[in-house]
């Protein structure tokens, strides 16, 4: 039954990349992107639901979601994801789209151009919306990128032990201890910043706290019974510490993923207000307030309403991730139960 | 003590270089250099050469790596390619800017931080609980730079309170000690208000759940249970024995402050490190990257080996490891 609902989740991927690959505003805004972004909104989906599936049979995944910050994170998470799907059907002009270059220049917010318009005279709302995408993207993406590269170091760190663990460890604490925007500045400005390379330099510099968590969740699990069996029924290392340890030793982790999506997407929006982030004709919301930083005053929309995108999508991910840990603490639990 | 002192002073030393030699490499292996920034079309080859030839890089990798770690030990750490200055004078002009900004920004986060969370821990899921753990977790959300940006256009260009960016022109003198020290305090109140309130939203959380597991302790149903008053409850058992953690925070608020400090001093126009930094990322000048790279780096190495330090010295049970 499980694994039968978890086909069909992962059978919805080519479904949603058939959905974004038809949508020609998008087209417009360049190919590398264009297909990262495809690719990526059709992965979250199904990953969702089929995490949501594997779940342990005792504890339902809804369970999860009992307390009111948790909820509410996942509602504002699932609706900004939902826009970034679905965006071509939600703006109301398109969004590279300039208008006349003296009547429509610098129009505060109204019913025809709900956030107003840009220097260009191009609508506001509907270049927040596609925004949305590359945030969500660059966001979810790179830490992908980073728990790959943390579950390497942290399993094997936490699995092996000896001197490899150790000097994985201090490679840890090197980069951890760096301020990681200085890292972010100097490799972003080192390389030029095509998307790809944004995420992969956010993944890169990002591992380092969930190689730490994984060691800590694997030095855990390794210690249980059933992985003793395992070890007694001779099955090979990898294969214990793929089927046995990881699968328990991560499942903790989605909390702390959660948190690191949002932390991200106000990295990658600095890198931008910056202007070296991302390069025209992407749009992402820290290059939407930078362009409106020079008008702050006679403007005050142009950097407004981005900003306040950028809020709604980190306090969503930060809430749904407070609220994850909570329930996956035991101790924190019970003592919330023994309150109420 | 003093052994464990000494191993992780040589610790940090071998961090530092590593990140030294990776800031290096990075630098050098990457397409391009600062020249290529400043020249036009025109510029004769020969000219550029020159430039290479005078700033030295056009030697071999191995070769520039060892003379500029030679300078390093000598304190020497070269010329900045774009003010024409030596780096030396960079820093140490941007040097007490940053310190000035940061410790008084560390001062505000962890004294409303400390007080918020320990209050909000104390009546959990109050009213007051509740309010300030949102609060908390929407300025955790805030993309600094815009909430700076935000504070700019509402204090000093609608109500025109501060100015916007910058220091101010009064010198400093013992003769005008009180017109600088105004003129100071009004430039420095937005960023200080911005980059506090940034830090103090995550002390707060981290102390409301110390506090929290703090509460469950047996000590505390003692002290309970021997009469004692709510508030010497609270502040003398409970915020004494949660508050060891956060010896740990300070020292590791460093590169937070710091990075944070980039955010703030690029939006005020403040004359700190983190300006001089993004200038001379955007510029390529290797010199001025590499030694600021190095003194964040040795800055937040320090903070950690404070901390490292004044936790061994309040726990004994961590300097046997």
């Amino acid at each position: 039954m499980k694994r039968r609902l978890t086909t069909v989740a992962l059978s919805l991927m080519p479904l949603t990349l058939v959905c974004l690959r038809g949508s020609t505003p998008w087209r417009a805004l360049g190919r590398d992107l264009d297909w990262t972004i495809a690719v990526s909104t059709a992965l979250f989906w199904p990953v969702v639901v089929a995490w949501a599936i594997i779940q342990p049979r005792t504890q339902r995944w809804w369970r999860r979601f009992e307390d009111p910050s948790a909820r509410w994170g996942l509602v504002i998470v699932v609706a900004l994801h939902l826009v970034a799907l679905l965006a071509p059907a939600l703006v109301t002009h398109s969004p590279q789209a300039q208008g006349h270059p003296v009547f429509d220049r610098y129009l505060p917010p109204s019913t025809d151009h709900w956030m107003g318009t840009d220097v260009l005279g191009r609508d506001l709302y509907s270049r927040v919306v596609y925004g949305s995408r590359v945030s969500l993207t660059i966001g979810v993406i790179s830490v992908f990128v980073s728990l790959v590269l943390g579950t390497i170091v942290g399993g094997i760190a936490g699995y092996r032990g000896g001197w490899l663990a150790s000097a994985l460890m201090r490679l840890t604490d090197m980069m951890l201890a760096f301020p990681r925007l200085v890292l972010l500045l100097l490799a972003v400005a080192l390389f030029s910043p095509s998307p790809l390379v944004i995420i992969l330099i956010l993944g890169v510099t990002g591992w380092m706290s969930l190689a730490r968590l994984v060691r800590g969740g694997v030095l855990q699990v390794i210690s249980t019974e059933y992985v003793d069996a395992a070890r007694a029924l001779g099955l090979p290392p990898h294969r214990i510490l793929i089927r046995h340890v990881l699968p328990a030793a991560l499942l903790p982790i989605i909390a702390a993923l959660a948190l690191r999506v949002g932390n991200t997407i106000l990295t990658e929006s600095f890198l931008s207000y910056l202007g070296l982030g991302l390069q025209d004709p992407v749009v992402s919301w820290g290059m939407l307030i930078r362009s409106g930083r020079q008008t702050l005053l006679s403007a005050w929309w142009l950097s407004t309403f981005p900003g306040l995108a950028i809020l709604l999508t980190v306090l969503g991910y930060n809430l749904l991730g407070d609220g994850l840990r909570d329930a996956y603490d035991p101790r924190l639990r019970s003592a919330v139960r023994s309150e109420a | 003590m003093i052994s464990f002192f000494t191993r992780r002073l040589l610790h940090s030393v071998l961090l530092l270089w590593g990140v030294l030699t990776l800031t290096f490499g990075a630098l050098h292996i990457a397409p391009g250099d600062p020249f290529d920034l400043m020249i036009s079309p025109e510029t004769p080859p020969e000219y550029l050469e020159a430039m290479r030839e005078l700033y030295g890089l056009d030697a071999p990798l191995h070769q520039q790596y060892w003379r500029w770690i030679n300078g390093v030990v000598r304190g020497d750490l070269g010329l900045s390619l774009r003010l024409q200055r030596p780096v030396r004078d960079v820093l140490a002009d941007a040097l007490p800017y940053t310190l000035l900004l940061s410790s008084l920004s560390m001062l505000v986060h962890f004294l409303v931080g400390t007080v918020l969370g320990v209050v909000s821990a104390a009546r959990r899921a109050s009213k007051l609980d509740r309010t300030a753990t949102i609060v908390s977790v929407a300025i955790y959300s805030l993309p600094v730079f815009w909430f700076a940006l935000m504070m700019q256009l509402l204090f000093s260009y609608l109500l025109r309170w501060f100015p916007s960016g910058g220091v101010g022109d009064v010198p400093f003198g013992w003769d005008n000690l009180g017109p600088w020290f105004l003129s100071m305090a009004r430039h420095l109140f937005l960023p200080v208000l911005v980059l506090g309130t940034a830090g103090a939203a995550s002390v707060a959380r981290f102390m409301r759940a110390s506090v929290i597991d703090a509460l469950h302790q047996d000590y505390v149903r003692t002290a309970y249970g021997k009469g004692l008053p709510e508030r010497l409850v609270v502040w003398k058992h409970v915020f004494r024995n949660a508050s060891i953690p956060l010896i740990t925070l300070v020292g590791l608020s460093f590169p937070f402050l710091l990075s944070g400090s980039i955010v703030v001093e690029t939006i005020f126009s403040w004359p700190g490190l983190g300006r001089v930094m993004v200038e001379a990322i955007q510029a390529r000048d290797y010199p001025v990257i590499l030694a600021s790279t190095m003194l964040t780096g040795s800055l937040v190495v320090l903070g950690s080996l404070i901390a490292d330090v004044s936790y061994a010295l309040v726990d004994p049970r961590i300097r046997a490891r």
